[in-house]
């Protein structure tokens, strides 16, 4: 057989651009519905275990979908703010625990996410080192952001303004990294995570400045009173929060309508978590309450059964382009028989014969089959990274 | 000694009828065949070969009626004992001069191909003019070089009976006096019996033998 083997590899070898022609089309004909199938399956299952963690979301009133996708995989979104004062309205219920998020802002495009260091205990992520942030100003990097960032323990990252044309707030912040997370293989591991209000002071709504009184130099005053000293944009704000300057920070308007993004609620039990969703039935404002389960199930049930569509179409062109190989093959058989007369003259075994073209056939769908399984194997371990990238 | 006895052959749905009565070759004799087109020169090659059968009457080489043989037993009879060349050269366009030499061996689990075979290769590539050619496809070579490499192939096996087919129509006088050399030389060392059909009137003071089919077929 090996002779066989040397001719039918010579034969594939010297028309190269043909078997290599041959063995694209077939792997693609398999890859394209096994991978299709691989990466919905591989999705779904992310998708749904992220959302089925995650038993309810707050937002305001819109698309649920992009407040899922902002919620769990901090995605940009535009979603209206939710006043802050939400935040003891549920806790006061004591029906679950309330998890705040601000998903407005970028340290380059890695997300910061302003949340509180329930978060971290709710989502059962550990750390690989330092610790939860504690004050104002302080942060925790996602395993991936952290090598994405090249940011270790104690460094400091810097927020990007919000906007080019933002010049009235969201300055750049400078934040020191307390902690970083053990790889989750969740948006967790991309994200920056810091206090709620680190990121208002993001936003300008909470900022620190040089101490105003009346010693202040009259260049960084525009006007000064017995009561009242009233700072010139000269005044010197600070980009960091240190222990020295943190006193300095305040906030500016009442806290209690500071914005936030969306809400987790972790309900006690199955009772607080129907009871939650009955209350929000009846309200009149802009919020609504979403099961990041259910919702997420609906879009999947959309994109699989776009899915099962181009899977239908992609085997209508399989079947189609393995007709089109058979034609090919028996076309190429057609072509060589004066080749196949010659080695039966010559006193070629019928067996060997038919071994060496059976064999070019095998050996180029062996390959393509070969190449499929690679390729499929690929989307497998890439598969999540690859949804997060291009369809969240 | 081959010998063909009251030969008979009709191709299906054909009115050409080969007959043949009585013709022997003697071992190691180099005979030449000549006859005009459509005599039937490429079917008695073919005969003797065993690619076709005769519907009646018998062939034989050294004794072996090989028309009596099963198809398979035909083939390996074939590749073992004679050698064979055609007009057309028919080499495969895949394999290199070396590997279109050694293709008998390729394709037929009786012939055991090992390095001394591989040398007997190069040195018949060596003794054609070929040995630097080797690794070369046929579309690199000339049409003398190609039909020099066909040669080799059908030598290769070291057969007893070499049968070739017009081997020298393709090819200008110099290419085809070399070709002649080159077979009756190798025959007659090796005492190779050599039966070459041919229409070039040419070449017949280089045989032994020459047979005029056109007066032996009825």
């Amino acid at each position: 057989m090996s002779q066989q083997f040397y001719l039918a590899w010579a034969y594939l070898k010297y028309h190269w651009l043909k078997t290599l022609v041959l063995i694209v089309a077939i792997s693609l004909v398999l890859f394209i519905p096994l991978g299709l199938n691989t990466l919905s399956k591989k999705g779904s299952k992310n998708m749904m275990a992220r959302a089925e963690n995650t038993p309810l979301l707050v937002g305001a009133k819109g698309s649920d979908t992009e407040l899922n996708l902002s919620a769990l995989y901090f995605k940009k979104s535009h979603l209206d703010p939710i006043p802050h004062h939400i935040v003891s309205e549920l806790v006061n219920t004591k029906l679950g625990a309330v998890i705040p998020l601000h998903l407005k802002y970028q340290v380059k495009n890695q997300p910061i996410v302003g949340t509180s260091s329930e978060y971290f205990k709710f989502r059962k992520t550990s750390f690989q080192s330092g610790r939860p942030m504690a004050m104002l100003g302080e942060c925790v990097l996602g395993s991936e952001a952290a090598k994405i960032l090249q940011i270790n323990l104690g460094e400091s990252v810097i927020s990007s303004p919000a906007s080019t044309f933002d010049i009235a707030g969201s300055y750049p912040l400078k934040m020191t990294v307390v902690g970083i997370l053990n790889p989750t293989g969740t948006p967790d591991d991309n994200a920056v995570f810091t206090d709620i209000k680190t990121t208002w002071v993001i936003s300008g709504l909470a900022h620190g400045h040089e101490n105003l009184n009346e010693k202040t130099a009259d260049s960084l005053v525009l006007s000064k009173s017995k009561t009242e000293v009233v700072a010139s944009p000269a005044i010197l704000s600070y980009t960091e929060i240190t222990p020295e300057n943190i006193d300095s920070f305040h906030f500016h308007g009442n806290p209690e309508e500071f914005p936030l993004q969306a809400l987790i609620i972790n309900p006690t039990d199955k009772k607080g978590s129907l009871m939650l969703r009955g209350r929000f039935e009846n309200r009149t404002d802009n919020l609504h309450i979403v099961v990041p389960k259910i919702t997420m199930k609906a879009l999947l049930d959309t994109v699989l059964s776009v899915k099962d569509l181009i899977m239908l179409a992609a085997i209508s062109i399989g079947i189609a382009t393995l007709i089109i190989l058979t034609l090919v093959f028996s076309l190429s058989l057609q072509l060589r028989k004066g080749e196949i007369n010659t080695m039966n003259r010559i006193g070629g075994a019928s067996n060997a014969i038919q071994l060496v073209l059976s064999l070019e056939i095998i050996i180029t769908i062996g390959i393509g089959i070969l190449l499929a399984a690679l390729l499929v194997l690929t989307l497998n371990l890439y598969g999540p990274y690859l949804i997060e990238k291009f369809i969240l | 000694m081959i010998h063909c006895k009251d030969i008979s052959f009709k191709y299906p749905k054909s009115d050409f009828i080969f007959q043949l009565a009585d013709l022997n070759f003697e071992s190691s004799q180099q005979t030449a065949v000549i006859g005009p087109s459509g005599c039937g020169k490429t079917t008695f090659i073919h005969l003797l070969s065993g690619i076709l059968l005769p519907e009646s009457g018998s062939i034989s080489i050294d004794n072996v009626i090989i028309n009596q043989y099963k198809n398979n037993e035909r083939r390996d009879f074939r590749i073992a004992t004679i050698g064979l060349i055609f007009q057309e050269f028919e080499l495969l366009e895949y394999l290199s001069v070396l590997d279109n030499i050694l293709l008998p061996y390729r394709i037929n689990s009786i012939l055991q191909l090992d390095e001394t075979v591989k040398q007997r290769a190069k040195d018949l590539a060596d003794r054609v003019g070929l040995s630097n050619k080797l690794n070369r496809y046929p579309k690199q070579l000339s049409q003398g070089e190609r039909q020099r490499v066909a040669v080799c192939r059908a030598l290769i096996t070291q057969p007893k009976v070499l049968l070739c087919d017009e081997p020298t129509a393709n090819l200008d006088p110099e290419n085809r006096d070399n070709i002649i050399n080159i077979l009756t030389q190798y025959c007659k060392v090796q005492k190779t019996t050599l039966i070459v059909v041919t229409h070039d009137h040419d070449i017949l003071n280089k045989f032994e033998q020459v047979v005029n089919l056109k007066s032996l077929i009825s």
